[in-house]
């Protein structure tokens, strides 16, 4: 097996490629000005996504070659790589777009977010942000909750989950205890953390679909007392999943091997019954 | 060289004489009127930079994904489902006053000369007097206005029922859409006919009991159970019934058009 294998070789010197040229063409396009102003802005644009995108399914599948003919397989699959990033662009978008929804009535007298951080610039494009991506959000979701109760995933990463241990492991996370050298096994507090933001975002949804058709689905608005209910629901929603997000990534900063995995797709894992779950 | 902000779509382009000639406009917003009118500095703006934008492809890609939308509310519209009703001490009086405009902006019509024009696919057009109107039978609803922006309020309008005018009037029922036009700077909102044909659609004429008053839309304003208020044209100065979708005062500028609730 080559050091460097043909894949990563030819993504690498593609990646440098695409963004030389990026560089390049935003250079060339400053310094004359008698070029299209329109024309410039598409090309750097077009550029920028394709180099985004580019370095992005480069990166995925760089970790794809190093598996194939193997037993064992990833930590975190090609698939479920792609359906973790989507979600977090997704989120980003509809957290943004909702707090630009939210600025035009708010709930709070004393919480108005800022222009600087939302995405929107009149009210119509937060609501056209939030409609779009509203798709990608739960279709891409959907895809990932069939996708780990079929394949066992969530079985056997996010179960059990004992109280004793639960509370056990959150006393060390907040002492700075919490050992993570071992990837491949969810401690107590992940599993706690993404069972809860999963319940939370389907709740989410069905807020959502409530203050979006609160006469057609009038009987998901009764779940949340009246319309306002959900407007609240749905807020209250938004801030578990915002701390859920400070602590996910925090922690991801501070053990930075699992940004890695889950770009790359991390430690192999055998897919045994015997190394299914921990014996305890 | 000094490098210019690249264009973004996030900071529309204000041209110079714009910005010059409405300096003075902008020294007297208020803050009330930079959130509520659309003639203030701030909108101006945002029309200019709606230009660029809605020429960008991304106007253009999210547009679509409105259109969808669209379409999925329509298999989502149920034409039988009723909206829920209150009770009339729910009621809020007077309504909270809404329009893209201050209410000291209200050109109030002259109820004498007033008349419900009519177009499109009707087989009689001719034109309707308020009095002709308030002879029609009234239909009680109190229900839930709801609006884009959040807020809510339970509010009282009695009125002809719409599908019974339609009908009354030999409009082609099977028609796509049924336009209204307002007084209000031109302003024009339309509805598919499915929903302008579900029971809790009327003409309002009255609210809490009294005839709608100059701020609510006198004499005559659509009120439907089952859109967003923005498609509840207030200050109705004629009906069309077209297959050809007409546009909207909301949509142009990006907001949903079936807006259904």
């Amino acid at each position: 097996m080559n050091t460097h294998p043909l894949i990563i070789r030819i993504s690498r010197w593609a990646n440098a490629a695409v963004i030389t040229v990026m560089i390049l063409i935003s250079r060339a396009g400053r310094a004359c000005r008698r070029t299209a102003a329109k024309m410039r802005e598409l090309v750097v644009r077009v550029v920028r996504w394709a180099a985004a995108v580019g370095v992005g399914v480069m990166t995925l599948i760089s970790g794809v070659r190093r598996s194939r003919g193997k037993a064992a397989a990833k930590m975190h699959p090609l698939t479920l790589r792609i359906l973790h990033w989507t979600n977090a662009a997704a989120m980003i978008i509809m957290i943004m777009s909702g707090w630009k929804i939210y600025n035009d009535s708010v709930l709070f007298g004393f919480l108005h977010f800022p222009e600087e951080i939302v995405l929107g610039v009149w009210a119509q494009h937060a609501l056209q942000w939030h409609f779009a991506f509203m798709w990608v959000l739960t279709i891409n979701g959907l895809v990932y909750l069939g996708y780990g109760l079929f394949s066992g995933r969530f079985r056997r990463l996010l179960w059990p989950i004992q109280p004793r241990e639960v509370v056990a492991e959150v006393l060390k996370a907040l002492t700075f205890r919490l050992e993570h050298d071992d990837l491949t096994h969810y401690n107590a507090v992940q599993k706690l953390l993404y069972v809860g933001v999963i319940l939370v975002i389907i709740v989410q949804v069905i807020c959502g679909l409530a203050i979006w058709k609160p006469v057609q689905f009038s009987s998901l608005v009764w779940l949340f007392y009246d319309f306002q209910g959900a407007r609240l629901a749905h807020f209250l929603g938004m801030v578990a999943i915002c701390l859920f997000m400070i602590v996910h990534v925090t922690l991801a900063l501070v053990v930075p091997r699992t940004i890695f995995a889950m770009l790359t797709g991390g430690p192999q894992v055998e897919r045994t019954p015997a190394a299914a779950s921990p014996v305890h | 060289m000094i490098r210019s902000r690249s264009p973004s779509l996030f900071r529309p382009k204000a041209s110079a004489p714009v910005l010059a000639e409405n300096r003075k406009l902008l020294a007297e917003a208020s803050r009330r009127q930079l959130l509520r009118g659309t003639l203030s500095l701030g909108a101006l703006t945002l029309l200019t930079g709606c230009n660029a934008s809605e020429t960008s492809s991304l106007q253009r890609a999210l547009r679509t994904v409105s259109s969808f939308n669209d379409g999925i509310q329509r298999l989502l519209f149920d034409p039988n489902r009723l909206a829920p009703t209150y009770s009339p001490d729910q009621v809020v009086k007077p309504p909270r006053f809404n329009a893209h405009f201050d209410v000291e902006d209200i050109r109030p019509i002259d109820l004498d000369t007033w008349k419900l024009e009519l177009a499109g696919l009707i087989a009689d057009r001719r034109p309707w007097t308020l009095d002709r109107i308030y002879a029609l039978p009234e239909q009680e609803v109190i229900i839930k206005h709801i609006c884009v922006e959040g807020w809510d309020y339970i509010g009282q309008w009695s009125g002809p029922n719409l599908r019974r005018f339609l009908t009354l009037i030999g409009a082609d029922l099977t028609a796509k859409y049924v336009a209204f036009r307002c007084n209000d700077d031109d302003y024009m909102e339309c509805i598919d006919m499915a929903s302008a044909l579900h029971p809790q659609t009327i003409l309002a004429t009255k609210y809490a009991g009294e005839p709608i008053t100059d701020p609510f839309g006198a004499p005559l304003r659509l009120r439907t159970a089952v859109k967003l208020g923005y498609k509840n044209a207030k200050w109705i100065r004629s009906i069309e019934v077209t297959n050809t979708y007409p546009g909207g005062f909301w949509e142009d500028q990006g907001f949903n058009w079936f807006a259904g609730i």
